[in-house]
C-alpha cells in the first residue's frame, strides 16, 4: 500500500528526481553515517591512546581537553593575552583584503595577457618564473619592506591569490570558443559586446575555479606571514602555542582555521553556483 | 589550435612561421587584430619575442641597479643586482653567514625535500588507490578528504615541530604531508574517474585481480598520478621552507628568515633566487622522469598553472 502511494506521485512529477521524505532520510543516512562513524572512531581512538598512555598528552593533547578549550575561547577566554576573536578578526581582514586585491589584479592582467598576444609571449618566461617561485620565500621580504603588521600579511595573501587567478583567467579567456566570437561579430557585435556577452561568460567557469583555489592560498599567505612576524592573528597565536609547547591551543587554532577555510570555500561555492546557474542542464 | 596559448607553449614553437601572415595582419574595420582572441603563435617573429623578453629583463635589472645606486629606491630594503650576484659568488666560493659554504644550506633543504617527497608521494599514491577502489572507505572519508585538501597543510608545521623536534625529521614530515596529499588527491580522483566498463570488460575476459590492477587500473590513472608528481614538487619545497621558518638552524628557509631579521637584503634576495632555481631544477628533473615513464602523454611545459604557491 504505502509503496504504491509513495511511488505514484513521484512518477507523476515532471522532475523525476524529487524525493519523498523517506527517501531523503535514507540518502542522508547513507551519505552522512559513514563520515560520522569515521569521526567518532578517529576521535575515540585518539582519546583512548592518550588515556592509556600510548601517546603522550603533552605531545598530542586530548580531544576532550581541546573541546573544553575551544568552548572557553568561544566564550572569550584569552590565549596568549588576546581574545580569539581579535586574532580571528586580524586574520580574516588580511585574508579578505588580500583575496579581493589579488583576484582583481589577477582577472584584469589575465584577461589582458590572453587578449594581447605579443605581451603574453614576451612575458611568458617571467610569468612562469613567478609561478615557480615559492611565494612564501617572499614573506620575510614583505615583512622587511612593509613592517610587522596587517599590510605584509595582506600583500602576501594578495600575491598568492593573484598568481592562481591570473592563470585561471588566462586559460579561460584563451579558451573562449572562436566560433561564438566570430558569430557575434557577424551579427554586428562591437568589441565591448563581444567581451561582455561572449568572452567573459566563456571564461567565467575557469576564473571561478581559480577563485575557489585562491581561498586556500590566501590562507597560506596570511598564516605564513603571521608565523614569521606578527603581533596578533591566528597564525601568530599558533606560533605562540608552538613556542610554549601548548598543543591544546595549537589544535584549537587549527580547528578555527579549518572552519574558516571551509566557510570561505562555501561562500565562493555559492557564488560559483549562482554565477553559473545558466550552466546546468 | 586553441591549446596553443602562449603561456603554455615553448618559445621554439614561435619561430615556425617566419613572416606575419598578411591576411591576419590586415584586420577588418580598423581594429587591431580582431581575429586574435586566442593568441596564435607564429604571428610574431621569434627574434622579436626574444628581443622583447631580453628587453624586459634588461629594463628590470638596469632600473633596479641604477635606482638603487642613485638612491631612488632604498638599497637597504631592495639591494641591487650587482650586490646580490657578488654576495652569492662570494658565498659559493668562500663562507656564508654560518661560516660554511652556501652548498651546506642548499644541501640541507634539498635533503629535506627529496626524502619527504619520495616517502610522501609513494604513500599518497598507495592511499589514493586503496581508498579510491573501496566504496566504503570513499564514502566514509570523502568529506574529510575534500576539507583537508582545502586547508593549507603548512598550518600544521608548528605541530610537527613540537612532535618531531626542530631537526631534519620535522621538516621531512611537513614535506611528506604536502607531497602525500597532492599525490593522494590526484590518485584518488584519477581512480574514481576510471571507466568501470574497462574493468568489467577485463574481468569478463578472465583477467585476475592482479591483471586488472596492472593492466587497467594503473595505466588508466597514470596521467593524473604523473600530473600530481609534477605538481607536488614546488609544494614540497614550500613545505621545507615553512618548516625551516617555524624552527631551524640551517637551510635556505632559515637563510631567508635570518636575512630578513638581520636586514640583509642582498642575502634575502640571493636566497630567494636559489630557491627559485631549486624549484625549477627539481620540476625539470621530475618532468623528465615523467616524460620517460609515459612518453605518450602531452608534455607539460614549465610550471604554469600547476604551481600556484
Amino acid at each position: 500500500m504505502t509503496s504504491v502511494s509513495v511511488s505514484a506521485p513521484r512518477s507523476g512529477r515532471r522532475r523525476g528526481d524529487r524525493r519523498t521524505g523517506a527517501e531523503t532520510l535514507s540518502v542522508i543516512l547513507e551519505r552522512g553515517v559513514p563520515p560520522l562513524v569515521t569521526a567518532v572512531v578517529l576521535i575515540g581512538a585518539w582519546q583512548l591512546c592518550v588515556a592509556t598512555g600510548l601517546l603522550g598528552a603533552s605531545v598530542v593533547s586530548e580531544p576532550s581537553q581541546i573541546a573544553v578549550l575551544l568552548w572557553h575561547t568561544l566564550q572569550g577566554q584569552q590565549l596568549f593575552g588576546a581574545s580569539i576573536w581579535t586574532d580571528l578578526g586580524v586574520t580574516i581582514r588580511a585574508i579578505i583584503y588580500g583575496y579581493l586585491i589579488g583576484t582583481a589584479f589577477g582577472i584584469v592582467l589575465g584577461y589582458l595577457l590572453a587578449r594581447v598576444d605579443f605581451v603574453a609571449q614576451v612575458f611568458q618566461p617571467y610569468v612562469e618564473a613567478i609561478a615557480a617561485l615559492p611565494k612564501i620565500a617572499l614573506v620575510p621580504l614583505f615583512v622587511f619592506i612593509f613592517g610587522i603588521g596587517i599590510t605584509a600579511e595582506m600583500v602576501n595573501a594578495a600575491l598568492m591569490v593573484f598568481i592562481i587567478v591570473l592563470f585561471s583567467t588566462f586559460s579561460g579567456v584563451a579558451s573562449a570558443p572562436e566560433q561564438l566570437v566570430a558569430a557575434a561579430r557577424v551579427m554586428g557585435a562591437g568589441r565591448w559586446t563581444v567581451t561582455s556577452r561572449v568572452v567573459l561568460p566563456a571564461a567565467l567557469p575557469s576564473v571561478l575555479v581559480g577563485m575557489r583555489a585562491g581561498v586556500s592560498f590566501a590562507f597560506v599567505g596570511a598564516i605564513t606571514s603571521e608565523f614569521i612576524a606578527a603581533t596578533s592573528g591566528l597564525g601568530w597565536m599558533m606560533q605562540q602555542a608552538t613556542a610554549a609547547y601548548d598543543t591544546e591551543a595549537l589544535f584549537t587554532g587549527l580547528i578555527y582555521l579549518v572552519v574558516l577555510v571551509w566557510l570561505l570555500a562555501q561562500v565562493i561555492g555559492l557564488l560559483q553556483a549562482w554565477l553559473l546557474r545558466w550552466q546546468r542542464g | 589550435m586553441r591549446n596553443r596559448s602562449s603561456l603554455r607553449t615553448r618559445p621554439d614553437a614561435a619561430g615556425q612561421v617566419q613572416d606575419k601572415p598578411p591576411a591576419q595582419a590586415a584586420p577588418a574595420a580598423g581594429t587591431r587584430r580582431r581575429g586574435a582572441l586566442v593568441p596564435v603563435l607564429g604571428r610574431y617573429r621569434r627574434a622579436e619575442i626574444i628581443a622583447g623578453r631580453l628587453a624586459v629583463a634588461a629594463v628590470i635589472v638596469i632600473f633596479w641597479q641604477v635606482a638603487s645606486a642613485s638612491g631612488f629606491i632604498n638599497p637597504v630594503f631592495y639591494s641591487s643586482p650587482s650586490a646580490i650576484v657578488s654576495l652569492l659568488a662570494h658565498q659559493f666560493t668562500g663562507q656564508d653567514v654560518q661560516g660554511t659554504g652556501l652548498w651546506v644550506q642548499i644541501g640541507v633543504t634539498v635533503e629535506e625535500v627529496v626524502i619527504g617527497y619520495a616517502i610522501g608521494a609513494a604513500a599518497g599514491i598507495l592511499a589514493g588507490f586503496v581508498i579510491g577502489r573501496s566504496r566504503l572507505l570513499t564514502r566514509a572519508l570523502e568529506p574529510y578528504i575534500l576539507t583537508v585538501y582545502a586547508v593549507p597543510k603548512i598550518s600544521i608545521a608548528p605541530l610537527f615541530v613540537i612532535v618531531f623536534g626542530i631537526g631534519l625529521t620535522s621538516k621531512v614530515a611537513i614535506v611528506l604531508i604536502e607531497a602525500f596529499f597532492i599525490l593522494f588527491y590526484n590518485t584518488f580522483r584519477g581512480v574514481l574517474q576510471i571507466n568501470e566498463q574497462l574493468v568489467q570488460v577485463a574481468q569478463v575476459m578472465g583477467a585476475s585481480r592482479r591483471a586488472v590492477l596492472l593492466r587497467v587500473l594503473l595505466p588508466a590513472s597514470l596521467p593524473s598520478v604523473l600530473a600530481g608528481l609534477q605538481l607536488a614538487v614546488p609544494f614540497a619545497v614550500i613545505g621545507a621552507v615553512v618548516g625551516e621558518y617555524v624552527s631551524s638552524s640551517r637551510g635556505l628557509g632559515w637563510l631567508v628568515l635570518y636575512a630578513g631579521s638581520t636586514l640583509n637584503a642582498a642575502q634575502l634576495f640571493g636566497a630567494i633566487v636559489l630557491l627559485v632555481i631549486i624549484v625549477w631544477l627539481l620540476t625539470r628533473v621530475v618532468g623528465f622522469c615523467v616524460h620517460r615513464m609515459a612518453p605518450w602523454l602531452p608534455r607539460e611545459s614549465g610550471s604554469g598553472q600547476r604551481t600556484p604557491t
